[in-house]
């Protein structure tokens, strides 16, 4: 079978991640753009594919997408502006929301509908293992999850910001499985918001792993710079990071960008007024050069700032690793600075009380707020003529920055690629790691114990509040019950603790919710727990269970192709013993005395769903072979990849009347 | 041994290890905004309290709540099963003369009628036999003399129950501590009172706190909003640099919320007095349920006057001085943004000035429009006759356009990125 594919829309910074992916860890990429010469021949001799989406044409609609845009938008007018005729719920705006949808939909709508075809056509010829995300809140990155999700495949959000802002609004609305950040920093606004801590992975951000070979050049690029913008020998040069109203809530200033800028500038009118000789620098994005250069100009001459004003339009690392000073409004560009080695200073606007403050007390950043020119300027002018407040801001500011970015050391990608690889069923030949070719095998004597989806998803059946579970292998499955439970007393125990559980303090009748997510088929004999548990039960104690089916249609095809490889996860995980089918299930539970009170299953959705009329069958048709007669239920069977069982102990009483 | 023996020898143990004793005197110490806050409104409200000049602390720990005390030269006797404590009490004591005993919060070592004031601060809150310790206590304080100490407040979740509108057996049984761990005292002040009034107190203040102090407080009402979480205690983390920001707050507690009922904090603090008068405490309970009632229905400053004792035009000029410190004045409005979720009718005009008012309406407005924004965008989700148009390939299209719909939303129906509508508009 071809190797399972990873769809990445990462942002080009990112690109690494997707290239790490494929190259230690065995996955195909799909993604929008394409690799460079050096990096393709390269895959090429390790015989991975690199898929380009939509000949990387995502960024356009195709005709067909949008003549369906059109026609669609066309219909939901009418029904819109039928329903609605005048207010929504009691709200006068309602007719105008209705328009402001239609012309988004005019605009948007096509570029949607092209990118779920592009992926449906992805998902048609390939494995798709993930999709791995910058975003998922706008257009094309909730479209890629919403997709992603309704095929059950996971979604791995790599952050592309620090994560300074508590989501709101819309950008409350994010999807993922998985979430990494730049440091424990960017968890908090997600905590904040309720998205569980064991699906949060701190990985430093792959977008800067170019910093620590950027530091290395610091003079050259001083020297650079201040030809470039041609700064007296005596002006230490200021840098200015402008902000842009995103405007996604009425909880921000409309002109935060011209608010801050002259914030800025007021400043540096008072350092002028007081002789102290600064370069500023404005640091802007290319688009915005034109509006920028006006807007400097306008509000220079408003507060009186008469000195030279550069400008910066490139790479925002390369301008703060040659600059002296940063200034900023709650922005990733103060860690940035942080990272550089270059003092950083945050201005307040109002806000910055609503959505952070995007630093607290111990953060080191200086802060001032946004009406303060003479105490920005006092800020300014300390970190330029004071040597020793420069220092120790220099010191506290890198002793806080693992908590914004983990480790300044280029490896970002690395664990990032290596964090999302490790929660997905890797494929079989993983590629030789520093030359020594590895074995699944090697990883035999691993512990069983880790975190699977599984685990997951049979948190999320737990029907009804429970008081003291005992969950039996991996950590995080206790730590995802007591996340939602918190009121709950949980015992984790190890696969061998769960070997005597006499000698494990728990109470005997006391325990009323038992979690065992994949962890039956990792024991010698399955059969004898089952039964030395029931002692520990209370009498309305629950069991839940996942266990991997074996009958599915990998297994038959493989097993009648003679091969039966073991893999680093899933229903051939190396350190799986027992195998089970849905009837097998059956009986581990009945012949130890339970009963099963529900059985769900996750379906693998590469078979699509068959509709079998009752008694009706239907054959299926592989390359090398058949199945026939093929009943609905035998195919419900083979296309559940795990089972999760629900049961209680069998009340013994009523089965013998 | 019974349940309530094995957990109050549960909760006795707990402190008596020394890693844990060091670990807990650091936690007291460290300087995160909402524990500085919590620290100093805390003993603040002994030292208001405090009579006499003999003082027992019991569960003194590392003295936070009497050492105070003792250093203004209070006469002060710490109490505690804990040695490790006594040890780590004595140490941060330093010179200032205290003295400590080993002993239990039901039976303590001491003579009858030998204190002016008996106190315990997050103490009394950790046992289930609570009577039992109240009666030992009533033991040692002199006629005339004075308890206090700091309690759940059972009323404060039947409060939130009741707000959300459900039953209070809700409130009861929501927030109830589901094992030892998590166990804390949660009294209603009428249960408090009717028992203390058996043996011989009278009620003479209820002091409710810690709306505002993130982690540790835990306010129903707030949690999950824009008060509450990592993102609040950042702000917080600035009272501890910015005396103006610190001295808010401080206003919020002992101006606003200490005037109020035990409905309005998690927590409060209760102080009785050695002197026996049922008729005055039945008096009491019957003007706070009153009070609570008049609450409910909103805060205004009229109301903080005649039932909370508050001097109303000093309290506008303190808090207009605050307020002209702009981190002040949006503290403050996020504290109303969160309100907008709870709905408590606050008369602001009541106590800001005209253009602190119109800084506040403004910030309301604006959260007002984020909420009708998603609000209308959910409605659009909502049209069936939609949804099976609107989707493809099983991906509902309303939801993939609503991050580009916000924006035109809150332009277009609700012009909220006019110079005019901006929440630093000026005028
Ligand atoms: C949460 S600490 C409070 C300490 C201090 N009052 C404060 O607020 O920082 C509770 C204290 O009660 C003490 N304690 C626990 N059980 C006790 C008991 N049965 N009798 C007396 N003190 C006890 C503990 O040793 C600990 O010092």
């Amino acid at each position: 079978m071809a190797r399972p594919v990873i769809i990445s829309l990462l942002w080009q910074p990112f690109a690494r991640v997707g290239v790490e992916l494929a190259a230690r860890h065995g996955f195909d990429i799909a993604c929008e753009y394409t690799l460079s010469e050096s990096l393709r021949s390269e895959f090429e001799r390790l015989g991975r594919r690199w898929l380009v989406l939509g000949q990387g044409e995502l960024a356009s609609d195709s005709e067909s997408a949008r003549l369906d845009g059109a026609v669609r938008v066309e219909e939901a007018a009418h029904v819109l502006r039928d329903h609605f005729t005048g207010a929504i719920d009691g709200k006068p705006q309602g007719a105008r929301a209705v328009e402001a949808i239609l012309d988004t939909a005019n605009r948007r709508l096509p570029l949607a509908l092209h990118l779920v075809n592009v992926l449906e056509r992805v998902r048609e010829k390939e494995r798709v293992a993930a999709v791995v995300l910058n975003e998922s809140e706008a257009l094309t990155g909730k479209t890629a999850a919403l997709w992603a999700k309704r095929h059950g495949i996971p979604v791995f959000l790599v952050s592309h910001a620090v994560g300074l802002g508590t989501p709101y609004t819309v950008t409350a609305d994010f999807h993922a499985d998985f979430m990494t950040f730049a440091g424990e920093r960017g968890m908090e606004p997600y905590l904040d918001v309720g998205f569980p801590r064991e699906r949060m992975i701190v990985t430093g951000s792959p977008a800067w792993d170019g910093f620590p070979a950027l530091l290395t050049r610091r003079n050259d690029l001083r020297a650079r710079l201040r030809a470039e913008v041609n700064a007296q020998a005596n002006a230490p040069i200021v840098v200015f990071a402008t902000t842009w109203n995103a405007k996604l809530t009425a909880l921000r200033d409309a002109d935060v960008y011209e608010a801050s800028l002259r914030a800025f500038l007021s400043a540096c009118a008072v350092l002028q007024r007081r002789g102290v000789s600064v370069h500023p620098l404005i640091k802007d994005r290319p688009p915005n050069a034109d509006f920028a250069r006006e807007a400097v100009e306008r509000i220079a001459a408003e507060v009186g700032c008469t000195m030279t004003i550069s400008f910066g339009f490139g790479d925002l690392a390369s301008v703060v690793i040659g600059a002296d000073v940063l200034v900023a409004h709650d922005s990733g560009a103060i860690v940035e600075a942080m990272m550089a080695g270059v003092p950083a200073v945050n201005l307040w606007m109002p806000a910055s009380w609503f959505s952070g403050p995007a630093f607290g007390a111990e953060d080191a950043i200086p802060c001032v707020q946004h009406g303060n020119a003479e105490g920005l300027a006092d800020v300014l002018q300390q970190l330029l003529t004071n040597a020793q407040i420069r220092q120790d801001v220099l010191r506290n500011q890198a002793a806080r920055l693992p908590y914004f970015q983990i480790a300044n050391d280029g490896n970002s990608a690395v664990r990032c690629a290596q964090a999302i690889a490790q929660r997905l069923m890797p494929p079989v030949d993983t590629a030789p790691a520093n030359g020594s070719t590895r074995h699944v095998w090697d990883d035999v004597t691993r512990p069983a114990e880790r975190l699977t989806p599984a685990s997951l998803d049979l948190v999320a059946i737990i029907a009804k509040p429970p008081q003291r579970v005992l969950t039996i292998g991996a950590a995080s499955t206790g730590a995802a019950v007591q996340e939602r439970y918190s009121g709950a007393t949980v015992i984790t125990l190890t696969l061998s603790e769960a070997l005597d559980l006499s000698t494990c303090g728990i109470e005997r009748g006391s325990v009323d919710l038992v979690m065992l997510a994949d962890v039956l088929q990792k024991m010698y004999d399955p059969w004898s727990f089952l039964e030395r548990l029931k002692p520990f039960l209370c009498d309305e104690a629950v069991l839940l269970a996942s266990v991997p089916n074996l009958r599915t249609i990998d297994t038959i095809t493989n097993v009648l192709a003679g091969r039966w490889e073991y893999a680093l996860d899933g229903l051939l995980d190396i350190t799986n013993l027992r195998f089970f089918t849905r009837k097998s299930i059956g009986e581990l539970f009945e012949q130890t005395g339970y009963r099963i009170t529900r059985l769900q299953r996750a379906l693998d959705e590469r078979l699509p769903a068959q509709a079998l009329a009752e008694g009706a069958t239907c054959n299926i048709d592989t390359a090398k072979f058949s199945l026939k007669n093929v009943t609905a239920g035998n195919y419900e069977e083979i296309r559940t990849l795990c089972y999760y069982v629900e049961a209680v102990v069998e009340d013994v009483t009523a089965s013998t009347d | 041994m019974n349940d309530q023996a094995a957990h109050i020898a549960w909760k006795t143990n707990a402190w008596k290890d020394a890693g844990m004793v060091s670990g807990y005197a650091q936690r007291m110490a460290e300087r995160s905004g909402w524990n500085v806050l919590k620290n100093h409104v805390e003993t603040r409200i002994f030292e208001r309290f405090a009579c006499g000049s003999d003082v027992l602390d019991i569960g003194i720990g590392t003295g936070r709540a009497s050492l105070p005390l003792a250093r203004r030269g209070y006469n002060v006797t710490g109490i505690d099963s804990s040695q490790a404590m006594l040890d780590k009490c004595r140490e941060l004591a330093g010179p200032v003369p205290i003295t400590l005993l080993p002993g239990d919060v039901a039976r303590l070592p001491l003579p009858n009628d030998s204190f002016d004031t008996v106190m315990a601060l997050n103490t009394f809150a950790h046992f289930p036999h609570w009577r039992e310790i109240l009666k030992e206590w009533v033991r040692v304080v002199r006629p005339g003399g004075r308890v206090i100490f700091d309690v759940y407040s059972l009323d404060h979740d039947i409060a939130y129950a009741r707000a959300v509108g459900k039953p209070a057996e809700y409130g009861v049984s929501h927030f109830a501590p589901k094992d030892v761990g998590s166990f804390f005292l949660r009294l209603p002040i009428d249960e408090l009172v009717s028992f203390a009034d058996e043996l011989g107190f009278t009620i003479s203040a209820v002091v409710p706190y810690g709306v505002f102090f993130g982690r540790a407080g835990f306010n129903h009402f707030l949690t999950g909003g824009a008060v509450s979480g990592f993102s609040w205690d950042r702000l917080l983390s600035w009272v501890s640099v910015d005396p103006k920001l610190f001295e808010l707050f401080v206003f919020l507690e002992e101006e606003i919320v200490a005037r109020t009922t035990s409905e309005t904090a998690s927590r409060y603090m209760a102080v009785f007095d050695r002197r026996a008068d049922s008729q005055a405490n039945s008096r009491w309970l019957e003007r706070n349920a009153e009070y609570a009632g008049e609450l409910r229905g909103g805060l205004t400053a009229d109301l903080l006057a005649a039932r909370g004792g508050a001097d109303a035009p000093k309290m506008r000029e303190r808090l207009s001085n605050l307020l002209a410190h702009e981190p002040c004045m949006y503290a403050l409005a996020r504290i109303a943004l969160a309100n907008l979720a709870w709905r408590w009718p606050i008369r602001y005009h009541d106590f800001l000035e005209e253009s602190q008012c119109r800084v506040l309406e403004r910030v309301l407005q604006a959260g007002r429009h984020d909420a009708q924004m998603l609000e209308l965008l959910s409605e659009l989700g909502k049209v069936d006759a939609l949804g099976a148009r609107w989707t493809h390939e099983g991906v509902p299209l309303v939801t993939l356009l609503s991050y580009d719909a916000a924006s035109e939303i809150l332009d277009r129906a609700f012009d909220a990125f006019s110079p005019a509508s901006g929440i630093s508009a000026r005028g």
